[in-house]
This record gives structure tokens, C-alpha cells and sequence, in this order.
């Protein structure tokens, strides 16, 4: 029991009036690698963000329980502090904010210990280092002026300084060229322990070669359709998703007991 | 998130302190002929100077309080002590200055300051200067830093040369009355070629009620020179409104630089009315970098007139309006020859029925062909008691240019908000670091200490949103 | 001239409320003085001698049975509705910012017009074909003081073309006008404002709309002529999700003067508003643009964007632009730019490597700019003309 982080029960969710979760179940437990996937507007980024917390999302039924603490009223600062990390589909531009001076207080916030300036200098050179990431970034505005695949690598490197327990990564493979994606989905996996958890929300199975999930979802119309291994996500990258459409439905594939 | 963060007001304390009055003169209230050759005489100045006051003073009193902008109705000018001298005489030696004196200076860090390398103090005490101080180098360099008083009399020529040539009291009414009762400030000479590579710094308050303050500065840099000057005021507040119309006159010859940066943080009582500007000569380069934060009334303007070929200004200032507090400000260029390029970026902050206006000028003559303008303004709202408005004018008279503008107002973006907080960071610190990112461009052009400085005033503003 | 013996002439046979309304005018007109338009030094204007405007001006077509349209100076059976539309327009004005014409010359209009119309689209009337106005002036027809006032009620979907012009070269002709504009609840209308009278004339113009909940309203005023030209245009977004926009185009060349006024009062959350201007400036013209976003205090969620964007032709043009930014409210978008210069000399060079002399190189990167506004003009042979004016003036 010890081991498990997350557990999604029944999660309806709807943004101003229109519902779009209805019913995930999910469970993840530390040491894994889950990958979510489905056509646009099944619901994969809302689920991102309603695990997160943001506002525009309000739960309308169900659960979401991590280390098995309700934490549905939760604000996103204190699920960050309590360890879920989110790498933003589209992260935000924040001018006049160093990358640096943002993550010592980042990291100062989820540690709840302060950094020393020179201790966490060399911390985030370390990480640098292993993302291969070029050190003059640390000085640059938070996302300002960056290029796509230079924001999804600063999300990774976020994530390796904050060093999570469960990391959700959002379409982190979307709009990268293959070398670029190879060099993210390295740092993953660098990140990756028997301590933590990954919910992996891609379009693409180029990410997942690397990666090597446990589980692979699908999600569809707002519920998980059929969960599986590598294989599922094999057969959906030769046939689609046609079959998984609601029409199609196996309710007995919602198997989490709540 | 869809509760607003509640900002509380600065705690002001720290620049509260006054002392108590201690003069040994006043002057009589109201403003007559008989009060300008009083300050003329305590001051032993030439005939023309006083020629000059009184001249100024009759404009001043046949010109017309201006009526757009902010509203100045409760100025009272015949109830301004004009002229206020501490109970100091000039000090070149810090061990000599007045212990109350030197409290109140502690308080705002001056001696700090300069032990920090910084290259002289010259801090004005209500009306005079009471310390001096230039190192060494500089003096052997031939560069004059003294008080505006004694330049009258020790560079009595170069001064007259220039002394309200730049703003002359026919502008209006406050240059006028600045021209008929200035006092104190500092006059600066920077000879050909010489480089001062410490900024030179000013810190001046004013400490009576009820007293104005006319302090003015002269800067002079002759071909090739290069300076900064630093001016940062604060003052201890009042219960009687206190004006403050000073001016600020730059000579910046051929290819000299000059960067002249302020940190005015006035108390919420003073009607911050100065005058600014610079006249630069081909290849010239001003830039100025202005942070208001104080005062009950501004309407500051400073203006660059590019009037050598190749001229360049630079502009990057800071607003913030909190409760109670309307700040009119903006920046002047004058394209007056060709190739003449300037920079504007302005950014203001307005919170807690606060009001910021940017009111600026872009004005190319028939002769700057070639000329480059860019002017940018960005204003973040923080709450819908506040006012942000945003008025740059542009006048154009030549077609061989080059001009963008841009304006922005809006608040904090919650989806900016929501990301900082998905790393932990509480939503009221995440609004506070959108805040200083927000005024980071200025910060950054100033010197580490007044960038410290910029930043606490900056997080006691905001304060209860740092964590 | 402009006196109480004019107004009664023009209150004959004119239906009694509008006469009144008329009367009430002239009081104000009385008492005011007249104002100066100071940045085109325009001082001391004196109106010229009145004179009737006879002239048809109104296109009638029979799809325009859906309408209601009636001359604002004949008996009219009607005027109750007219003027409880007016009164609307009371205790509107918005105090900060640009203040548009002076009002004497707007209670001159009031006063004194010599032409206008009422035009209603009633709830629920959508017209695809333009509603076509052609103001001609001539040596019989001098003087044009047209008082209009057009009604866009509940879904009604409504595109009005007027065209202020003339064919004589010599006439020193006037033009004082006041639209007034109401748009209702989910209604579109879009208006497009012609005016090229000759460089002897001038010109004046008021533009004045509320704006209702989801309401939209799209000018399109282009300015290519007269010697003196002040225009303004003032919309008040009243209420929840109302929209308006501004595509303006202005060519002036030889020794015109252009005042152009633009404005955007949101009071309504949600509302949004354009403005967008381009313009061209030759030999010794001159213009002032006025571009304000006003973000009233609860117009929450509101956006308003500016964009002004002139081409310098001759370096002894003069050209001000005060664009301004109010802001009451924390929630709201607002941002204007302006770009001022010459064109682009690496795209002349461009066009001139494939054979193109200068002037026709700069004549067609006018039009490129001038394009996308002239695009919403309605009526072909309408764009077609304003396109070969402004090839002419280019030219000249």
C-alpha cells in the first residue's frame, strides 16, 4: 500500500458548462510509467489540469486521492508542494523573471527549505548538465523569446530541480523534431525511479520507445476506454481510435474498485 | 485564484523619521522682492544672480497655474516656507556632520552607500547641502562635483554660461518660481575625455512643513565625457502639502554620455512638480532612468532635445501609484537633426485607487531625416479601484523616419498566475515576482545597490505578497 | 445667416417636435462660442452663407420597402419614435479624453440641417444590398448640413453607404453633418462614409453610436478630399458583449488639413472594439489622428485594440498622432500601436527590380496598405472609383 501515489476514482469534470471528464479511474503507483493517449478533445489536457488544480475546472463528481488524502479542494501551490508537477502543454511567458531567481523560489516553496544562492547555482548546473541544456538559460526570462522545444526542456528541467513525486508531462513530445525529442525523452527517463511516477500524455509513440511504460490508457470522450501495455499503443498507432469511440464502449473495462 | 490577493500599503516608517526642526533660519512666508534679496544675501551671491531671481520672480507671479494635468488646487504658494537651511554648515568630512543629521541619513542608507566605492555624496538637507565629498582621482581628473551655491561663485562663468539657459523661467509658472528661489543642488563638470567610471550620487530630502524645495542641478560634460549622476530623494511626511519644483539642467556635448538616474520616493504630502532636460550635441548620448514612487502629485516630464546629428536618448522609467497618489509622468523627445535615434520604455503600476498617466512627446523637426523613435508603454492594473492612462503624443514633420509606439494596459494574467503556482510558489508571491518581472527592464539599468533599493521598495509596496 | 429667422423658414411645414428640437438648438447654438481646431490652425471659422440642399440624395430601391426611411425635414408622422431615439443619446456624453468636434458646430447641424434621414431596419430585418446615400454638392447645392439618424433594431443585419462628393473642381462647398447611431440587441450594421469633396471645400462630421448587448457596428470611414476636414467617431459600448469597429482610410496631399477623431468608450463587460487606421500624407499635408480606448469602470473583460499606421510621402508633411489609453479597470485588454515612415525602401527596390519606376512602385504599395479596407466597400463601382481617386492623387 505503500507504494501507491495516485488514485483517480469516478473524476467528472466540467469547465463553464460543458462537461468533458466523465467518469476516469485511474491508479498509479510509485516505479511507474502510465501514458495516456486519444484523439483531440477526449479530454487528455483537462485531465492534466484538473489532477493540478486549475480553477477553470471544477470537479463534479468523483475523486482524486494522493497518498490517499482527498485532494480535490486543494490549490494548486499546495499540490506542488505536496509533489505533483505538471510540464505545461503551452507554458506560460513570464518577462523580467529569471529561470534561475524562478526556481530557487520555486524550489525554496516545494522544499519549504531555503535554497542558498550558490548551493542552488551548482544544483541547477548539475541538471543543466544532464538535460543538456546550455548554462546561459539560467539568466534568460522565464520562456520568454524561447522556441518550442526550449520550453518543453525547461519544463523537464523544472521538473528535475523540483524533483516530484508525480510528474505529469502534457503533449511534452508535441513539436519537437526527432533529435529534440530524443534528448527530452532522455531526461525523462534520467528522472524516472522506483520513488516516483509518471503520467505520460502523448500523441506519439516515438517517445514511448524510449520510455518503456507500464500502462497505456485511452482516453476517449472523457473516459478511459481500455487500458493495456506498449502493445494497445502499437495497435492504436497502426488503427486508430475508431474502435474505442463511445459507441463501442466496454464498461468493464472501468475496473478500479472506488 | 478568482479571490484577489490583497496588497497592503508600504510601511513607510523607515523614511518616516524626522527630526525635529532645528534651523537657524527661516525665511518669511510668502514670496516678495524683499524675501528673493533676503535669500539672494544669505547666500553672498553675484549682482546677476540676483538680478536673475528677481526677473523670475516677476514672471512667476504674472504666469498661470497650469490647468491640464493634475489638480494642484491645494497648493497654497504664499504659505510655502521657501527657504529652509539646516543647522549645518558645508561638511566635506562625515565625522563633522550633525549627529541628528546623520541619524536620519543612517536610516536611508547614504553612508553605505558611499563606503560602497561610490564616487562623492552630495546630499542636500532640506534647502543646503550639508556634506560633500569626491574622491580624490576625480578632482585631479579636473571634474568639478559641488554644490550648486558655491559653483556660483567659484565657476561663476561657466555657470552663468548655462544656469537656466535649457529651462528659463518663461516656461512656466514652477520654472519661474524655481528661477526666483532656487537653493541648493549640485552642479557636476566633466572636462573633454574624461571617463567617471563611479556614478556620482545625490540623496536629497527636505524636512521642514511646509517647505518647498528649488533645489538645481547643473550637469556639464564637455567632448567625450562620461558620467552618471544618481539622484534619489525621500522625505519625511507632513500634515501640510509640500512642493517640490527643482530642476535638472544636462549639457551633453559632442559624443559624451551621460546616464542621469533618479529614485524619487517623496512622502504622500509633496507635489512633486520638477523640470528636466537635456540638450545633446552630435553623438551625444542621454539616458535616463526614472523610478517614481512617491509623492502625493507628480507631473514630471523629463525631455531629451537631440539637437546634434547622430544624438541619441534613451528613456526607461518606472511608475507606481498606490493609494492616494497621482502620477502624472512621461518622457519629452525632441528629434532636432538628423540620424537622432531614441528609446522610450515606460512601465507603470497602478493599485489601491492609485492613478498612473503616461503623458509623453515624440516630436521630429523638419531636419531629422533619418531619425529613429521607438516608445513603448505597459501598464498593469492591480485592481479595478486604480486608474492607468496612457497619452503619448507624436509630432512628426519630416518624412525620412522611422517611428513605432506601442501601449499595453491589462492586469496580472491568471494563466501566468496558475503556472507559477503549479510550482508551488503561493499565489500571492507568484503575483509579486509577475510584478518585479514586470519593472525588471529598470531595475536593470540601474546600479546594483539603488536595483536593491528599486526592489524593496517594490516588495514593501507589495508587502504581505511575499511569502 | 444663422439666426432665429432661418430657423423659422426651416421649421415650416416641418412636424412639430422636430421643429421644437430644432428651436432648442438654436438656443444652445446661440450661446455658444465658437471653438478653434488649433493643431490644423483652423482659426476663427466663419460658416458660409446658408443655403438649401435640393438635390435627391437617397438611391430608393423597392427591397428597401423593409425598411423605414423618411427625410428627417419633411412632416413627418413619425417624429414621437425619432425623438425618443434622440433622447437616448442625453447624459451619454463621456467626459475624459477627445471631445470631438466643437459643440457649436454639432448644435449648428441641430439647428440648421438642410437634409438627413431616419433609417430603421425593424427587429428581425436582414438586407444583403446596401442602402445607398449620394450627397453631390454643386454651384446650386453648396451647402450640405445633413442631420441623420439610423436605427438598427433587434437582429436586424444593415449595411448603409454614403457618399459625400463632387464633380466641380472650383466650388468652395461645406459640409457640417451629424450621424447619430443606435444598434440594438444583437443587431449588425455596418456604415461606409465616402468623402471627397475638391481641396477647396470643407468638411465636418460627427459621428456619434450607442451600441446595445451583443450589438455590432462597423465603420468604414474614408477621407480622400476637401481643404479642411475634422471628423469624429464616438461609439459607446453600452452594454454586455457589444462590438464596434473603426477601418479608416484617409489620403491627404497639397496643403489639406485632416482631424480625424476616433473613439471607443466601453462601459459593457465583455464588449470589444477596433480601431485601425492607414493613412498616406504627400507634399504639404497635414493630420492630426486621435485614437482613444476608454475602459470605463465596469467593462469588465472588455478589449479594445488600436492601430494606426501612416505613410510619409514628402518630407514636408506634418503629421500628429495622440493615441490614448484610459483604463478604470483591472480586467481588461487594451493596447494601441502606431507606425510612422516612410516605405519600406528594400520592398521599393524590390518592385523596382522588376521594372517598376518609384512612383509606381510607392503608388502600388499604397494601395497594397489601402486594400483591405477598401475591400469592405460594399458596392463595386463605389470601390472602383475610390481606387482610381486615390491612383489619381497619388499621381498628381
Amino acid at each position: 500500500m505503500a507504494k501507491k501515489l495516485l488514485k483517480i476514482c469516478n473524476l467528472k469534470s466540467k469547465v463553464e458548462d460543458e462537461e468533458i471528464l466523465n467518469g476516469i479511474n485511474l491508479e498509479v503507483n510509485k516505479g511507474e510509467i502510465h501514458v495516456i493517449m486519444g484523439p483531440n478533445g477526449a479530454g487528455k489536457s483537462t485531465l492534466a489540469n484538473v489532477l493540478m488544480g486549475h480553477p477553470e475546472h471544477k470537479i463534479i463528481n468523483g475523486e482524486i486521492e494522493f497518498e490517499g488524502e482527498n485532494i480535490n479542494e486543494l490549490a494548486v501551490d499546495k499540490r506542488a508542494k505536496k509533489g505533483i508537477f505538471l510540464s505545461f502543454q503551452y507554458p506560460q511567458e513570464i518577462p523580467g523573471v529569471t529561470v534561475e531567481n524562478f526556481l530557487r523560489t520555486a524550489k525554496t516553496a516545494v522544499s519549504g527549505e531555503q535554497q542558498s544562492i550558490f548551493d542552488f547555482k551548482f544544483l541547477l548546473e548539475e541538471k543543466m548538465n544532464l538535460l543538456d541544456i546550455d548554462q546561459s538559460y539560467a539568466d534568460r526570462y522565464l520562456n520568454k523569446g524561447f522556441s518550442g522545444g526550449e520550453k518543453k526542456k525547461n519544463e523537464i528541467l523544472q521538473m528535475a530541480v523540483l524533483e516530484p513525486k508525480l510528474a505529469i508531462l502534457d503533449e511534452t513530445d508535441s513539436g519537437l523534431d526527432v533529435d529534440a525529442t530524443k534528448t527530452v525523452a532522455e531526461g525523462i527517463k534520467k528522472l524516472a525511479s522506483e520513488d516516483n511516477a509518471m503520467i505520460i500524455i502523448t500523441h506519439h509513440n516515438q517517445i514511448l520507445d524510449y520510455l518503456q511504460p507500464d500502462y497505456v490508457h485511452v482516453l476517449v470522450d472523457g473516459r478511459i476506454a481500455k487500458s493495456g501495455d506498449m502493445e494497445l499503443a502499437k495497435a492504436i498507432e497502426k488503427e486508430g481510435y475508431a474502435e474505442y469511440k463511445a459507441e463501442h464502449l466496454d464498461e468493464s473495462n472501468s475496473k478500479t474498485n472506488c | 485564484m478568482s479571490e484577489k490577493t490583497e496588497v497592503k500599503d508600504v510601511d513607510r516608517s523607515l523614511h518616516d523619521e524626522k527630526n525635529e526642526e532645528k534651523h537657524r533660519y527661516k525665511a518669511q512666508k510668502g514670496l516678495t522682492p524683499e524675501v528673493i534679496r533676503e535669500i539672494s544675501r544669505e547666500k553672498n551671491e553675484p549682482e546677476w544672480m540676483l538680478e536673475f531671481r528677481l526677473k523670475a520672480l516677476k514672471i512667476y507671479q504674472n504666469k498661470e497655474v497650469p490647468t491640464w494635468g493634475a489638480d494642484i488646487s491645494d497648493l497654497d504658494m504664499d504659505n510655502i516656507i521657501t527657504y529652509v537651511r539646516p543647522d549645518a554648515d558645508l561638511e566635506s568630512d562625515w565625522d563633522q556632520v550633525p549627529e541628528e543629521i546623520k541619524n536620519t541619513f543612517d536610516a536611508l542608507g547614504i553612508p553605505e552607500a558611499e563606503k560602497e566605492s561610490l564616487a562623492g555624496v552630495g546630499a542636500q538637507y532640506d534647502s543646503e547641502v550639508v556634506y560633500h565629498n569626491l574622491k580624490e582621482e576625480l578632482v585631479e581628473q579636473g571634474v568639478i562635483y559641488m554644490d550648486m551655491e558655491n559653483a556660483v561663485k567659484e565657476h561663476e562663468e561657466i555657470v552663468r554660461e548655462h544656469f537656466m539657459k535649457l529651462i528659463t523661467p518663461n516656461d512656466h509658472k514652477f520654472s519661474a518660481l524655481h528661477g526666483a528661489v532656487w537653493s541648493g543642488g549640485s552642479f557636476v563638470y566633466v572636462p573633454a575625455g574624461v571617463d567617471v567610471d563611479i556614478p556620482l550620487q545625490s540623496y536629497f530630502r527636505q524636512n521642514a512643513p511646509g517647505s518647498g524645495q528649488f533645489e538645481h542641478t547643473l550637469i556639464i560634460l564637455e567632448e567625450g565625457a562620461n558620467a552618471h549622476f544618481i539622484e534619489g530623494c525621500s522625505a519625511p511626511k507632513y500634515s501640510v502639502n509640500n512642493l517640490h519644483a527643482g530642476a535638472v539642467e544636462l549639457f551633453v556635448n559632442k559624443g559624451a554620455k551621460l546616464r542621469y538616474s533618479t529614485i524619487e520616493n517623496w512622502s504622500r504630502n509633496m507635489y512633486n512638480l520638477n523640470t528636466k532636460r537635456a540638450l545633446v550635441d552630435e553623438d551625444g548620448v542621454i539616458e535616463w532612468v526614472s523610478g517614481s514612487f512617491g509623492s502625493k502629485v507628480s507631473m514630471l516630464y523629463p525631455m531629451s532635445i537631440l539637437k546634434g546629428a547622430r544624438a541619441r536618448a534613451e528613456f526607461t522609467g518606472v511608475t507606481f501609484a498606490a493609494e492616494g497618489q497621482y502620477l502624472d509622468t512621461g518622457a519629452q523627445v525632441i528629434h532636432a537633426a538628423p540620424n537622432t535615434t531614441s528609446t522610450v520604455n515606460s512601465r507603470s503600476i497602478a493599485k489601491d485607487g492609485g492613478h498612473a498617466y503616461y503623458r509623453g512627446l515624440l516630436k521630429a523637426t523638419d531636419n531629422a531625416h533619418g531619425a529613429k523613435a521607438s516608445v513603448s508603454c505597459e501598464s498593469l492594473m492591480l485592481d479595478n479601484e486604480s486608474k492607468s492612462d496612457t497619452l503619448p503624443i507624436m509630432k512628426l514633420q519630416t518624412d525620412d523616419i522611422d517611428i513605432g509606439h506601442e501601449a499595453k494596459v491589462g492586469r496580472i494574467s491568471e494563466e501566468a498566475v496558475f503556472y507559477l503556482m503549479s510550482r508551488g510558489i503561493s499565489e500571492e508571491e507568484a503575483k509579486a515576482m509577475i510584478v518585479r518581472g514586470f519593472v525588471e527592464p529598470i531595475a536593470n539599468e540601474l546600479p546594483l545597490e539603488y536595483a536593491v533599493e528599486l526592489n524593496n521598495l517594490i516588495n514593501l509596496e507589495l508587502e504581505g505578497t511575499i511569502g | 445667416m444663422y439666426n432665429k429667422n432661418l430657423v423659422d423658414n426651416l421649421t415650416t411645414g416641418q412636424s412639430k417636435l422636430l421643429s421644437s428640437r430644432r428651436k432648442e438648438s438654436y438656443e444652445i447654438y446661440e450661446n455658444l462660442t465658437k471653438g478653434d481646431y488649433k493643431r490644423i490652425n483652423l482659426f476663427d471659422y466663419q460658416f458660409p452663407e446658408y443655403s438649401p440642399y435640393n438635390k435627391e440624395y437617397l438611391k430608393e430601391k423597392k427591397w428597401q420597402q423593409e425598411l423605414m426611411i423618411k427625410k428627417m425635414t419633411d412632416n413627418l408622422n413619425n417624429e414621437e419614435e425619432i425623438i425618443n431615439y434622440l433622447d437616448q443619446f442625453k447624459d451619454k456624453k463621456v467626459k475624459k479624453g477627445n471631445q470631438g468636434l466643437d459643440p457649436k458646430y454639432l448644435a449648428m447641424v441641430e439647428a440648421f440641417y438642410n437634409t438627413g434621414l431616419f433609417i430603421k431596419a425593424p427587429q428581425n430585418v436582414e438586407l444583403k444590398v446596401p442602402v445607398e446615400i449620394f450627397y453631390e454638392l454643386d454651384q446650386e447645392n453648396p451647402v450640405l448640413i445633413d442631420n441623420n439618424l439610423i436605427v438598427a433594431e433587434e437582429n436586424s443585419n444593415l449595411t448603409i453607404v454614403i457618399d459625400y462628393r463632387m464633380q466641380d473642381q472650383n466650388l468652395k462647398a461645406f459640409h457640417n453633418g451629424l450621424t447619430r447611431v443606435i444598434v440594438k440587441e444583437n443587431a449588425v450594421l455596418n456604415i461606409v462614409k465616402v468623402q471627397r469633396f475638391n481641396d477647396q471645400s470643407d468638411n465636418f462630421d460627427s459621428n456619434i453610436s450607442l451600441v446595445s448587448n451583443q450589438g455590432e457596428l462597423n465603420w468604414i470611414p474614408i477621407e480622400l478630399g476637401a481643404k479642411n476636414s475634422v471628423t469624429n467617431n464616438e461609439n459607446t459600448l453600452i452594454a454586455d458583449g457589444s462590438r464596434a469597429s473603426i477601418s479608416s482610410v484617409y489620403f491627404a496631399d497639397g496643403e489639406r488639413k485632416l482631424d480625424l477623431g476616433f473613439k471607443m468608450n466601453h462601459q459593457g463587460r465583455h464588449s470589444s472594439s477596433e480601431i485601425e487606421s492607414k493613412g498616406v500624407l504627400k507634399d504639404k499635408a497635414q493630420k492630426v489622428f486621435r485614437g482613444d480606448l476608454y475602459f470605463q469602470k465596469g467593462a469588465g473583460q472588455a478589449k479594445g485594440s488600436e492601430r494606426e499606421e501612416v505613410l510619409l510621402l514628402d518630407k514636408t508633411v506634418d503629421s500628429d498622432s495622440i493615441p490614448a489609453l484610459f483604463s478604470e479597470e483591472d480586467n481588461v485588454e487594451g493596447e494601441h500601436a502606431v507606425s510612422a515612415g516612410q516605405i519600406d525602401e528594400q520592398r521599393l527596390f524590390y518592385l523596382m527590380s522588376r521594372g517598376m519606376t518609384k512612383a509606381e512602385a510607392k503608388q502600388l504599395m499604397v494601395e497594397a496598405s489601402f486594400n483591405p479596407i477598401f475591400d469592405k466597400i460594399p458596392l463595386n463601382d463605389l470601390k472602383g472609383s475610390v481606387i482610381n481617386d486615390v491612383k489619381t492623387r497619388i499621381r498628381s
